[in-house]
């Protein structure tokens, strides 16, 4: 609990935001709140982080290894600082990536947004009466130790399936989901809600 | 006996060899990848703006600041290039 707790982040950098205040999306009608903010859990971006980490120290493992100067000093230096600058996009770029994919519930719909690369941004929405089946899948040493999994939303739209990948707390992502969809269900059919 | 505009074009390529010694050519190299490498940081730039206007969210603004100003430090590196080398 407490490994989750420190996992999950400052409070920018949440990965479960609850009801938040200060997140707009683009098409937000103007009645439509946000119930939940979600990114893929911080634990992902370990990988990357540890390559970032043995790219900034290479150079200077590498001036030890080869102590051979093979270019004049003026190569060397920007060759350093281009391999410095390429180290910084990388993380970036990864920073970035991580950040804006995010999955938002609100009280009309569920939206992923998804950027996979730079150059490209792909967006899936299902309305919360076209929900058909909520399932959530946690499997593995990691994902059952940091409490994150993928949430699948299947719809009877255009697209069959919406999937959360490596959220936090699946189990309560699923039940919120849920709880929203019955409630859709009941303005529907005219049941006040309590 | 007349040369052929061939012959005239590799004697040309012969006496700019001394010129344009290897390092000359590593340099073109070098600001040909940090030209690349600006064309990516305006992509970076153009993708964020893009990315924040989808989600607005409280880093938006910091997030657009590192974009641009690592836009900057790849001119400042493509000029120190071209200085230096």
């Amino acid at each position: 609990m407490i490994i989750t707790k420190i996992a999950s982040g400052s409070r920018f950098l949440k990965s479960f935001i609850s009801r938040p205040l200060d997140i707009r999306f683009e098409n937000q009608e103007a009645e439509e709140k946000i119930i939940l903010l979600l990114r893929q859990h911080p634990i992902v971006n370990v990988p990357w982080i540890l390559l970032v980490i043995i790219l900034i120290f290479a150079p200077g493992v590498l001036k030890i290894v080869l102590p051979a100067d093979i270019l004049p000093i003026n190569f060397q230096i920007v060759t350093v600082i281009i391999w410095y600058l390429f180290v910084f996009a990388y993380a970036f770029e990864k920073f970035v990536l991580w950040y804006y994919n995010v999955y938002i519930v609100t009280d009309e719909r569920v939206i992923d947004v998804d950027f996979p690369s730079l150059l490209y941004r792909d967006i899936t929405e299902a309305m919360l009466d076209r929900i058909e089946e909520i399932n959530n899948r946690k499997g593995g040493y990691l994902r059952s130790l940091f409490d994150f999994g993928d949430v699948l939303v299947q719809t009877a739209g255009a697209i069959p399936e919406i999937r959360f990948e490596d959220v936090p707390d699946p189990e309560k992502v699923t039940h919120i989901i849920y709880d929203l969809v019955q409630a859709e269900e009941n303005e529907d059919k005219g049941i006040k809600q309590p | 006996m007349n040369s052929t505009p061939f012959d005239q074009f590799v004697n040309f390529i012969v006496q700019l060899i001394p010129v344009f010694s290897i390092w000359w050519l590593i340099k073109l190299l070098y600001l040909a990848v940090l030209g690349l490498y600006i064309a990516f940081a305006v992509i970076v730039v153009r993708q964020l703006k893009l990315m924040s206007e989808t989600v607005k969210a409280s880093l938006n603004a910091l997030l657009s600041v590192i974009a641009v100003a690592h836009l900057l430090v790849a001119i400042l590196v493509f000029l120190l290039a071209l200085v230096i080398l």
